[in-house]
């Protein structure tokens, strides 16, 4: 589905076409991506940053599209084997980090927002040489707004239909019986995204053979 | 395919706590969970002290006595004296321990010579009170069981040999669950598994020598 075709079936649907509602079709769609990304975990969020710290260095800068860690690995720069750090609080790094001489970093935290908007991530121990890191995190995605077709769009059309018709009929002020089943399909959109992005996306039928339909 | 070649594994507090709040179904996150484990890190060494001889907290030391003075100050970690010695022309003399209310029943507690049994005063400063009270310079050799040292910062490793460290990290858990909300369940099946562990690391601390019985011919 792409973004004209969205914008249609919500206009068709509410059989409402005013310039102030249609002007703001745009932010319906990018709330109902809020709430899906809010509600469903997937892999088509997710990207990596590679970086390298300094030997003295306790922090470094996330991407500034970063939302939250998924995973973090170190590997020293002169070799050897990578280790992933563990996400921990930051006040467990502060309680813990009191005598441990710099060495490999062994966990992390999402530290704080600088006046810019970007993230720093907080390590510890203190490295004490330089270590090359790579960081899974969860993007923010470009919304269908601005772009032909997303991931959303292609492979959870439901789920945006549903999700931009509530914001929708809101607006409108719409009646609470109808809107009660824009909801219910919202609800079954989003269970069905969630069976294919935390489910089929993430098991494989090796240690699930009940992922393979019955033939 | 090879084997590692060590079996130096050294195991910080932090990975021991991190490990007992694993066993005890919970995921520490936060700075308060880390204090909490310390302290009951403490506690648990404490209990141990109460449990018996540990071997590797039996310290020996020397000093010297002074004349005519009866009552030496242990060091400050001590729990208990286990073997008194005064050495005299470089011949070691054993004393005999004495219990309190023997020593009260000395009729001349201010009888000079060379010592020949003692008395620990377990008061908060423990002290040993030599009888009769040295009339000269000599050697004094005791060993004593000393506390489990404190855990410190969380960078150290346990002043705990390696055979006791599965039932320090199980009574941990034991402990950590007993005072976490929703783990109470746990509870029972770490302290049994506890006192398990505990058991047979206690089992093998002991000197593996001959028991000799030797009667006492009144030689």
């Amino acid at each position: 589905m792409t973004y004209a075709q969205l914008l249609q079936q919500i206009q068709d649907m509410l059989e409402y076409e005013e310039a102030d509602f249609i002007a703001s079709i745009p932010d319906f769609v990018k709330r109902a991506e809020d709430d899906i990304y809010g509600q469903v975990q997937i892999p088509a969020t997710s990207t990596v940053a590679s970086g390298t710290v300094a030997p003295g260095a306790a922090t470094f800068n996330a991407p500034s599209d970063f939302l939250a860690p998924y995973s973090l690995s170190m590997t020293a720069v002169t070799g050897g084997e990578g280790r992933n750090l563990e996400d921990k609080d930051r006040e467990f790094l502060r309680e813990i980090i009191h005598g441990y001489p710099d060495g490999f970093p062994r966990f992390y935290c999402v530290n704080e927002v600088n006046s810019s908007e970007i993230v720093s991530i907080r390590f510890a121990p203190v490295a004490d040489v330089s270590y090359t890191y790579s960081l899974l995190y969860y993007k923010k995605l470009a919304s269908l707004v601005t772009e032909s077709t997303t991931w959303l769009s292609l492979n959870a059309p439901n789920a945006m239909f549903y999700g931009t018709l509530i914001h929708a009929y809101r607006y409108l002020k719409g009646e609470p019986d109808t809107m009660a089943e824009y909801v219910k399909g919202f609800e079954m959109a989003i269970a069905n995204l969630r069976i294919l992005a935390e489910g089929r996306m993430k098991k494989d039928t090796y240690r699930n053979p009940n992922q393979v339909p019955p033939t | 395919m090879t084997t590692s070649g060590t079996a130096t594994e050294a195991f910080d507090l932090t990975d021991l706590f991190l490990e007992a709040y694993e066993l005890a179904g919970i995921e520490a996150r936060t700075g308060y969970q880390m204090r909490s484990a310390r302290r009951s890190f403490n506690y648990l060494t404490l209990e141990w002290a109460n449990t018996g001889i540990n071997l590797w907290t039996v310290t020996s030391t020397s000093t010297t006595t002074v004349a005519g003075t009866s009552t030496y100050t242990l060091p400050a970690a001590t729990m208990d004296v286990l073997d008194v010695m005064v050495s005299d022309d470089d011949i070691d003399f054993v004393l005999t321990r004495i219990a309190g209310t023997t020593y009260a029943q000395i009729t001349n507690k201010a009888l000079q010579g060379r010592p020949n049994e003692y008395w620990v005063n377990r008061t908060l400063a423990p002290k040993l009170i030599l009888w009769p009270v040295p009339d000269a310079v000599f050697t004094l050799t005791y060993y004593y069981v000393r506390r489990i040292e404190d855990a410190g910062a969380y960078v150290n490793t346990p002043d705990i040999p390696s055979r006791f460290i599965p039932a320090l990290v199980m009574g941990l858990a034991y402990k950590l669950a007993a005072k976490s909300k929703g783990s109470e369940s746990r509870v029972p099946v770490l302290f049994q598994e506890y006192q398990r562990l505990l058991s047979e690391a206690q089992a093998e601390d002991r000197e593996k020598t001959s028991l000799m019985l030797v009667p006492d011919m009144g030689r």
